[in-house]
């Protein structure tokens, strides 16, 4: 017997620990959330100074999980990231010794990703999906959990290698991070330009609680209902010409319902609801449609062609 | 009470209820069908046509009604927890078991009697019963604005002859190959029943008799005399003999005999 309210408590606590050190970004900080669960990865989106890299860091804080960084040039290297052979000397010996990368870590951060050359990017994107790298003729093991939270910044697209629509695909969520309020901003700025420290975070969860976690989230029992509509939404996206050239793959009917569980669980609830589809449609499918010239004359956004497509299939 | 068996009882219940209006509604499609049709002249049979047309198309459409999403509008505590749990009654995880007692808790308290709308019962029991004494009413009175009746005599399709036609296929009374011949000792003689064989129709319209029932009496016993005159009498054969001349006799008589001899 379990008692869902458990999880609400967990995360409750989770969130106001994130709360003390960055402000506001309830939303981005609970799909970051859901994107763990779901032992998925998700790409942020957000303009300079939105405090990305700090959300994150401060969530593998309090998960006790080891955390890295990669900043994206276009001169980085694949072995940049994996890691590379050495040439070490030992016992008057040399030897080829491996030198993990930044990949190892269970949290990794790939700041600005479309900097990068496709062939970096690939590297990066086959470490997401397989979880291990290979190097030379061995192959490595990620830690678990892991998980790649990638940045994008929506200006400044001079030179840059934006990601291919079968790789963005890959992640379960495209996170939006907002400019705060006027109250968020006097907060931050109050926070951070006095004499006062921001206190440490609590580490109230683990890789074992997490990865234990993560088994909870397909367990949540899910109505039958739900799943058609969720099939109905990603179905509608391929369909509806009037506003989108192409629509999301099969992939994000699986992770809506997927991540809705995650929600339900982060939620302290036992069951799935249409509010929890409802929350997760618009960064599942964000990254995965493209609308047509119809719709970038009118002005509209995909996250209003989804709206859209959620107000008519309830 | 476990889940299922909670859920399985809600399930029968909203489905009574469901039969319950559907047949109400098929009465009523097959009352009205049934006046149109006697009015246009048309067998009374057709009336089942459109009702049965009905009928399955509201079966359709009930069947494909979600039940237990109509409990949860309803009440609003059991949203979305209650389909989730009925769709995830084959799973065995400790969140289906936890969901499962907590819908097992609210469910008790729904009330099926809520389902039934009792004004909608009302108003279809008015609606039947107006249509049945309008029938009672028109039927005697032989209204029929057009008269579509496409049998031509040819074939009956009224209840009595078809009732009549089914009764001697299955017992082989009436004409036939299935006829008198084969039930000799139920029937009779065919010969002797073959002369009342012809089919006699009698209508007798109610709204343009001149019969007036009121003075019909019992019926008179009537007594016949022998009212012949007694001058008349029968002359024998031995008179034809004797118009015959004598010699002419014997051939007459060869005459018959070789008739007789060849047949």
């Amino acid at each position: 017997m379990v008692s869902t309210d458990k999880f609400r408590k967990t995360f409750s606590a989770v969130f106001a620990e994130v709360g003390k050190v960055i402000v506001g970004q309830q939303e981005a900080l609970e799909q970051i959330a859901i994107a763990m669960l779901c032992n998925a990865n998700a790409l942020l989106e957000g303009y300079p100074g939105l405090a990305k890299t700090l959300m994150v860091k401060t969530m593998a804080d309090i998960m006790d999980l080891s955390f890295s960084r990669i900043q994206n040039t276009p001169d980085l290297m694949p072995s940049d990231i994996t890691g590379t052979y050495v040439l070490q000397e030992q016992n008057g010996k040399r030897i080829f010794k491996f030198q993990q990368g930044p990949i190892f870590a269970n949290i990794v951060l790939a700041d600005e990703i479309n900097r990068a050359t496709p062939k970096t990017q690939s590297a990066l994107l086959e470490a997401m999906q397989e979880k291990q790298v290979t190097v030379g003729t061995e192959t490595f093991i990620l830690d678990k959990p892991f998980f790649v939270l990638a940045t994008q910044n929506p200006i400044e697209q001079e030179g840059t290698y934006p990601l291919p629509e079968a790789q963005s695909d890959r992640f379960l969520f495209k996170i939006k991070t907002e400019y705060p309020t006027m109250e968020d901003e006097l907060e931050i700025v109050e926070r951070y330009s006095s004499t006062m420290k921001v206190p440490p975070v609590r580490k109230i969860l683990n890789k074992e609680s997490i990865l234990a976690l993560q088994s909870y989230v397909r367990q949540i029992p899910c109505s039958k209902d739900i799943k058609e509509r969720a099939v109905k939404i990603v179905t509608a996206t391929r369909k509806g010409k009037t506003l989108i050239e192409y629509g999301a793959s099969p992939r994000a009917s699986i992770n809506m319902i997927i991540a809705s569980k995650a929600r339900a669980l982060i939620q302290g609830r036992n069951h799935v609801t249409n509010e929890d589809l409802n929350a997760v449609a618009i960064p599942i499918l964000r990254h995965r449609i493209i609308l047509n010239f119809e719709a970038e004359r009118r002005g509209i956004s995909t996250d209003d062609a989804i709206k859209e497509i959620l107000k008519q299939i309830r | 009470m476990g889940f299922e068996k909670l859920a399985k009882e809600v399930n029968f219940g909203f489905k009574n209820i469901i039969i319950f209006f559907t047949v109400l509604r098929g009465i009523i499609v097959f009352l009205i069908s049934f006046l149109i049709v006697i009015t246009i002249g048309l067998p009374w049979i057709v009336a089942l046509i459109p009702t049965i047309i009905y009928l399955f198309t509201l079966y359709k459409k009930n069947n494909s009604i979600n039940k237990f999403k109509e409990i949860e509008s309803r009440y609003p505590e059991l949203n979305e927890r209650l389909r989730a749990a009925v769709d995830n009654l084959d799973e065995s995880n400790m969140f289906v078991y936890d969901l499962h007692l907590d819908v097992a808790k609210l469910i008790k308290d729904v009330r099926m009697s809520e389902f039934f709308n009792k004004e909608r019962a009302k108003k279809d029991i008015f609606v039947i019963a107006f249509l049945s004494i309008m029938i009672i009413l028109i039927a005697p009175l032989n209204i029929h604005f057009f008269d579509l009746n496409l049998d031509n005599g040819v074939e009956q399709w009224d209840l009595p002859s078809i009732l009549n036609k089914i009764y001697k296929d299955v017992i082989g009374y009436g004409e036939g190959d299935g006829g008198i011949g084969e039930n000799e000792d139920i029937f009779g003689k065919k010969s002797i029943a073959i002369l009342g064989n012809k089919e006699i129709e009698i209508q007798i319209s109610s709204s343009n008799s001149e019969i007036d029932i009121r003075n019909i009496k019992d019926v008179q016993p009537a007594t016949f005399e022998a009212a012949y005159p007694q001058e008349i009498t029968a002359v024998g054969a031995q008179s034809f003999q004797e118009q015959i001349p004598r010699d002419q006799q014997e051939l007459v008589k060869n005459y018959y005999k070789n008739i007789a001899e060849v047949q």
